[in-house]
């Protein structure tokens, strides 16, 4: 159903246009709505992040505590200095992010006026909520309409290091799929949306549940599996951060692909092709 | 053939809605009707941890070894109350500490009569919402057992503790409360000790909730009041504590 051309026309030009619905409408709603999901999670989560932009590693982790990077200034002179400590390496940064409030709260950003944090993490737990919803429907519905297996996982020889190394370099040179090859994933393609679908996504879930008391209380193996209440802390934003390149990745790449097909396709479903005319 | 739903997964449909929709029904065991999505959201979290807490697990205990020495705090640290100075003037040889509300007897215990009582000690890893953590050496009373010596009155659900520190922009004296299943939790306990030694001021001294399965503001600090209540509407604005009432902060903070 999903190659079945829907419209078809010739071009007065030279080459054929049709039409078909690339998107079914479950997976049209579920992008949407894990789209709010997630973007609801890093805004709250990066509010979260800056009350205390102190990374660690192990159980412990406290201002009397060493950070493995970290938001800190140099009260020294008159004006402070903020820097980005990471390891033994610090970069300077003020008057680019980091704010000084409270010594030596260093914050990356003001919270706005009335700015209530309880209510911020509350909205971030309704959002993770909605987001594991999302995340088992849209895995069920990736399976149960075989998308997975059709279209997501590789297909005979398209991870020979040849095509890849293909792939690579029509990345590189942002060039456009045409024709039959606009209608498949590229195998770059396939492979992000797997690491993001089944590993980076339920990582930022299970680091997630490591920082619940509760929940670590329920199952204490979160701590090994992790290194610890604060390593799983740390990785939570590093997969955060993660996750927020694929998305500015997958969002440039419509720019790439065709803004407007790409973009309609998972609204309304439709996506355009032209076929080369054969002579 | 260019419908948008066929059958299967109209019948998918009904079937993920009613799972969905049972789950939120099944949120309304919970402390009050679900006013708004914060409501709804703490619910499922109460739900989900009760579920996987119910045979009431221990918190992990870490080394004693890895206390950390300077115990990091939050909120207040030095209540200016004029009765918190008094009490401390004394080294809180005249303090006692109040249990009422739905309970069989009114109960007044001093410190003394406290550290009378079977000790419990606990070495546990305190998490802020902030995102720091710490490890401490909590030594204290079991909360359970000082229901039990009160008696719990029929429609007792909740234990409200009323501190003696006036908190926030508001100026109004700190408050939390715990559900049953939290406060008759074997590691929730109301410590004076830590590291072995009294609890420091900044750190809630004479006594502290130490409730080790939630997060750090449920932890109310220089408690000088336990009242048994069966429902949370009258206590502050109706959400069960200061942040909660005031910075929407979830009442159900096991995460």
């Amino acid at each position: 159903m999903e190659n079945q051309t829907i419209h078809q026309e010739t071009d007065p030009g030279s080459a054929v246009s049709s039409s078909y619905q690339r998107h079914p409408l479950a997976t049209r709603l579920l992008h949407w709505t894990s789209a709010i999901a997630i973007f609801t999670l890093l805004w709250t989560g990066f509010w979260i992040f800056n009350i205390h932009p102190r990374l660690y590693w192990g159980d412990v982790g406290n201002f009397d505590t060493p950070a493995l990077a970290e938001l800190t200034a140099d009260t020294s002179t008159s004006i402070p200095e903020i820097f980005i400590k990471v390891g033994d390496y610090s970069l300077e940064v003020t008057g680019l992010i980091g704010q000084v409030r409270r010594m030596p709260f260093i914050r990356v950003a003001a919270y706005p006026e009335g700015f209530k944090f309880g209510g911020n993490r509350a909205l971030h737990f309704t959002a993770a909520w909605a987001f594991v919803f999302g995340w088992l429907l849209f895995v069920y519905h990736l399976i149960s309409s075989g998308r997975l297996r059709d279209n997501w996982l590789p297909k005979t020889g398209e991870m020979s290091p040849r095509n890849i190394g293909r792939d690579i370099l029509n990345h590189l040179k942002l060039r456009r799929a045409h024709g039959d090859a606009a209608k498949h994933y590229n195998i770059l393609q396939k492979l992000a949306y797997l690491i993001v679908m089944f590993a980076v996504l339920p990582l930022m879930l299970l680091t997630g549940l490591t920082m619940s008391n509760s929940v670590t209380t329920a199952w204490p193996f979160l701590f090994d599996l992790f290194g610890g209440r604060q390593s799983a802390r740390t990785l939570h934003f590093i997969f955060a951060f993660l996750v927020l390149l694929f998305i500015l990745i997958h969002v440039l790449q419509l720019f790439v692909a065709g803004f407007i097909n790409h973009l309609r396709g998972m609204i309304t479903g439709v996506f355009h092709i032209k076929v080369e005319k054969k002579s | 053939m260019n419908k948008l739903l066929n059958r299967r997964q109209i019948l998918r449909g009904i079937l993920l809605s009613t799972a969905i929709g049972g789950t939120v029904l099944a949120s309304r065991r919970y402390i009050g009707p679900v006013r708004d999505i914060y409501d709804l959201t703490d619910s499922l979290n109460y739900n989900l941890h009760n579920f996987l807490l119910s045979n009431q697990p221990l918190v992990r205990e870490f080394d004693k070894a890895d206390v950390s020495v300077n115990f990091p705090t939050s909120g207040t640290v030095l209540p200016k109350d004029d009765d918190y100075q008094r009490f401390l003037g004394n080294d809180f040889a005249d303090w006692s500490l109040s249990i009422d509300g739905l309970v069989e007897n009114s109960l007044s215990l001093s410190l003394a009569d406290l550290k009378n009582m079977k000790a419990q000690t606990q070495t546990t890893l305190h998490t802020c919402d902030e995102g720091w953590s710490a490890i401490g050496e909590w030594t204290g009373v079991p909360l359970a057992s000082l229901l039990t010596l009160a008696g719990l009155k029929p429609g007792a659900k909740y234990i409200v503790f009323h501190c003696m520190d006036t908190f926030g922009s508001n100026q109004q004296r700190y408050y939390e409360s715990i559900d049953l299943f939290s406060a008759n939790h074997p590691q929730t306990i109301l410590a004076y000790g830590l590291n072995g030694e009294s609890l420091p001021v900044k750190n809630g001294a004479p006594l502290r909730l130490r409730v080790e399965t939630q997060i750090g503001y449920k932890h109310a600090k220089y408690v000088g009041r336990v009242e048994v209540v069966d429902s949370l509407q009258n206590i502050g604005s109706g959400r069960g504590g200061w942040w909660e009432d005031y910075d929407h902060a979830p009442w159900y903070a096991g995460l």
